[in-house]
């Protein structure tokens, strides 16, 4: 009962991924084996580096991967956060309903705001209430510790060639993998985000064009030249939404956050050129190119504008394409689009590749009995993008939750309320690109992604633990980013940067970066 | 040229009058605006909503799609009645709990009274972390039931000062008369006491009420049952949710996407009318009410 196979699917071969050598704080042995789990053969393919298999149409008559019902009959209790508005209740919900049915097993989910996530954590953690399955994100505290009390080694039921008893699972890249492995074992699965987790500069094309200002800029004083060109006070638009800081950090081929050079960690902070990022960054403020309300809003807010075309560009992550190309159909001539950053001074900058996972979910201790019917339903759950499995998960009930046209789906009103079932934040098959209806949306994003990726540097951190980082981390992260927003706002002096990377430094990165290095070490070593 | 005198006081310059006038117009704008921003919004199309960034003051048309859209499902439905009836059932049984602790600190012959009160005023100089009250919400056997959001918050140390403090200030020949006449405490209580505290526990049960209304913090800790939540944490997940993660998280779903500001919007009016409402009936009671604690002692 509830054996996956994978049915329609064409040979399942074993290989890499194009990945680094594995382990995290483990050896390469614990790493489960990457088997991709073809379904459907993309219009638009993507490659081993990164970039997204493309598709105009969701596949025809999508297949059937798995066999029986994964599920025990028993419920299944899950905790995590909500990525959206809760959805109707379950007596009120066709498609959890079916879902359930589906799965053999009811998810009983506690859905909490992703806000208030880390409080609703720590205390179901301090109370002992931890449900089946449950939500991790990496700024967790002391995350090995807790996941050692709390979560169940999956090691041997998932390291190596376990896993192909999976074979959805088995289908989640390497590099996600390395995020769910503490302390040698494996003690979550990904939930991953292949490059969709990157930020990238979105451009009004259509304004661009009205502007004549349509061309791509080779260098950071041609793109100051834009931004002025966009720029227009009187019209209510400015040529930047927020200050693209990354974006500025590219062209000077800063380092995505740590790099490593023979087995030594530095930090972006501490690079040469981060002083000229921030003296470009002050300039680009300066020139009031950049909206007089962007230090004092937020991402969302960045959103409307370029909605609205209050502003021109937009730094955001490369997931937010959809929602942007969703939206601007109601906008006349929206058109959209994106390219790498030029070199500050020509020539080629870099694209910082984001963390490859959203987040991991563990199992609990306590559920060490059920754990094999609980993998059937996460790997029911991961079912690739085209297979019958897949269209239900993220479309619900045909005639129900959504009506086809040709072969894409288009949700009725029912169906946006009751998708939010949809346990996003539990496992997911590797990143597809696919818009329903959008075939210039899915071409313009990948001919974005070929361009970007052959400049993608990785973050080297990802995958390494560091017990300063999950403690302090992001506080004096924060710290450096109220320094960064007074300099580029020119109430600091470039300057005064040195002084904030020293305090940085003796506060944690110092800390970090030794840790890191141990870390590294052992991960080579193993 | 002489100025009209009004309560014995000459009448104020018409300039000084106008300038008045417009800070105070001034002031209501200010206050008003982002009301009628909400309402509008709510309102309009989404093409307008789109255009305008996102917030709208004069709607072109008038849509009531948005509303449509938040109250169907049933989940704003649902939890406008939990959160209606947590709010009813916690004021009462907080307006009961602490005119009787009030009462009682009030009488100065009661055995342990300065004790008592240093508890009360210990509760509004310390409070319990969140994951002690977790873990005694958890002991009790409140968890995922709606008793955990009415119990740890019933009684309000500032509510009962100040009800002690109405009480304190009743004449004591009113007491004694009534007991003269034989009334036992809980009859001068009852029959004295609460009939001549109508304004103060306007105000209070107005406090308690908005506060039972607006709060979201202990369901979100207590609750995993999702169809047991107030509006308020409802009202959280879309708005909260919407600006928090964007679309940057959602990965491939393209089927999932943070709700339209007209939503956002039309939930937020959803939430505050209820309560709005409730304030017109109380406006009488409110001056007096909130001055017991301020004067007297």
């Amino acid at each position: 009962m509830g054996v996956i196979a994978a049915i329609g699917a064409p040979a399942l071969t074993s290989c890499g991924d194009g990945g680094a050598p594995a382990g995290t704080n483990a050896g390469q042995a614990v790493l489960p084996t990457f088997v991709k789990f073809p379904v459907a053969s993309a219009d638009l393919p993507g490659t081993n580096e990164g970039v997204t298999d493309g598709y105009f149409t969701y596949p025809a008559n999508p297949p059937r991967v798995t066999t029986g019902v994964p599920g025990d009959g028993k419920p299944i209790t899950v905790m995590m956060p909500a990525a959206n508005a809760i959805p109707p209740a379950t007596d009120q919900n066709a498609y959890a309903q079916e879902l359930n049915r589906r799965l053999g097993s009811e998810l009983k989910v506690a859905w909490t705001p992703s806000a208030d996530w880390s409080q609703k954590l720590a205390t179901t953690i301090a109370g002992d209430q931890l449900p089946d399955v449950f939500n991790l994100q990496n700024e967790t505290p002391d995350f090995p510790a807790m996941l050692e009390a709390k979560a169940l080694d999956l090691t041997p039921y998932l390291a190596g060639d376990a896993i192909k008893k999976y074979p959805a699972l088995a289908n989640i890249p390497t590099d996600s993998w390395r995020g769910a492995v503490f302390n040698g074992k494996i003690f979550g699965l990904p939930i991953p985000r292949g490059i969709t987790t990157s930020r990238i500069l979105y451009r009004r094309e259509d304004i661009l064009e009205q502007l004549g200002a349509a061309t791509v800029p080779s260098s950071f004083a041609d793109f100051l030249e834009l931004c002025r060109i966009a720029t227009d006070p009187g019209k209510n638009r400015w040529a930047l939404a927020g200050l693209p800081l990354t974006f500025i950090q590219e062209m000077y081929e800063l380092p995505n956050n740590w790099t490593e050079t023979d087995g030594n960690f530095s930090h972006l902070f501490e690079h040469e050129h981060m002083k000229d990022a921030l003296e470009s960054g002050r300039q680009l403020v300066a020139s009031k190119v950049v909206n007089p309300d962007a230090f004092a809003s937020a991402q969302a807010q960045y959103k409307k504008w370029f909605d609205a075309g209050t502003a021109v560009m937009v730094e955001d992550s490369l997931s937010a394409w959809q929602g942007f190309q969703r939206r601007g159909a109601t906008v006349p001539g929206f058109k959209m689009a994106a390219h790498p950053a030029p070199g500050a001074e020509g020539g080629k900058g870099v694209f910082w590749l984001g963390k490859p996972n959203h987040s991991i979910t563990a199992i609990n201790k306590k559920a060490a009995d059920r754990v094999e019917t609980i993998l059937n339903v996460l790997n029911w759950l991961s079912s690739p993008f085209g297979s019958e499995e897949d269209m239900f998960r993220q479309y619900g009930i045909a005639g129900t939750d959504y009506e086809l046209n040709g072969s894409d789906p288009i949700m009725t009103d029912q169906g946006t309320l009751e998708i939010k079932a949809n346990p996003v934040y539990l496992t997911g098959s590797p990143a597809t690109l696919y818009i329903s209806q959008g075939e210039d949306a899915v071409r313009a994003r990948h001919e974005a992604e070929e361009a970007l990726v052959p400049l993608a540097v990785k973050d080297d951190s990802n995958g390494l633990y560091s017990a300063t980082a999950s403690r302090a981390g992001a506080q004096q992260l924060k710290a450096m980013e109220a320094l960064q927003n007074d300099i580029v706002q020119g109430r600091k002096a470039v300057s005064d940067w040195d002084a904030g990377v020293k305090e940085w430094q003796a506060k944690a990165g110092d800390k970090m970066r030794l840790e890191y290095e141990e870390a590294f070490m052992h991960m080579n070593n193993a | 040229m002489s100025r009209k005198i009004i309560d014995g006081m000459p009448a104020p310059a018409l300039g000084a009058s106008l300038l008045k006038g417009l800070i105070l117009l001034l002031i209501c704008t200010v206050v008003i605006v982002p009301f009628v921003g909400i309402i509008s919004t709510s309102v309009a199309s989404p093409e307008q909503v789109t255009k305008a960034g996102g917030f709208v003051l004069f709607p072109d048309s008038i849509q009531w799609s948005a509303y449509a859209s938040v109250l169907s499902g049933g989940v704003v439905t649902r939890s406008l009645f939990v959160s209606a009836g947590i709010t009813v059932v916690g004021t009462l049984l907080s307006l009961t709990v602490t005119s009787m602790l009030g009462w009682a600190l009030s009488r100065r012959s009661m055995v342990g009274n300065k004790f008592m009160i240093m508890l009360v005023l210990f509760s509004l100089l310390f409070t319990p972390g969140m994951i002690p009250t977790y873990l005694m919400v958890k002991q009790l056997g409140m968890l995922d039931s709606y008793w955990a959001l009415i119990v740890p918050t019933m009684v309000s140390g500032f509510n009962v000062i100040v009800m002690r403090s109405f009480f304190s200030g009743i004449p004591t020949e009113l007491i004694d008369a009534a007991r003269i006449d034989g009334a036992g405490e809980w009859q001068i209580f009852r029959r004295i006491a609460l009939p001549l505290s109508k304004a103060v526990m306007a105000v209070i049960g107005l406090f308690y009420a908005v506060g039972y209304w607006n709060s979201f913090f202990n369901a979100m800790l207590y609750l995993s049952d999702s169809a047991k939540w107030p509006l308020q944490l409802v009202l959280r997940t879309y708005v909260v949710n919407g600006t928090q993660l964007g679309d940057s998280d959602l990965g491939s779903l393209d089927a999932v996407m943070p709700p339209e500001p007209s939503i956002q919007m039309a939930i937020l009016v959803i939430a505050i009318v209820p309560i709005l409402l409730v304030y017109p009936f109380l406006q009488k009671h409110f001056a007096k009410g909130v001055l017991t604690g301020a004067v007297k002692g």
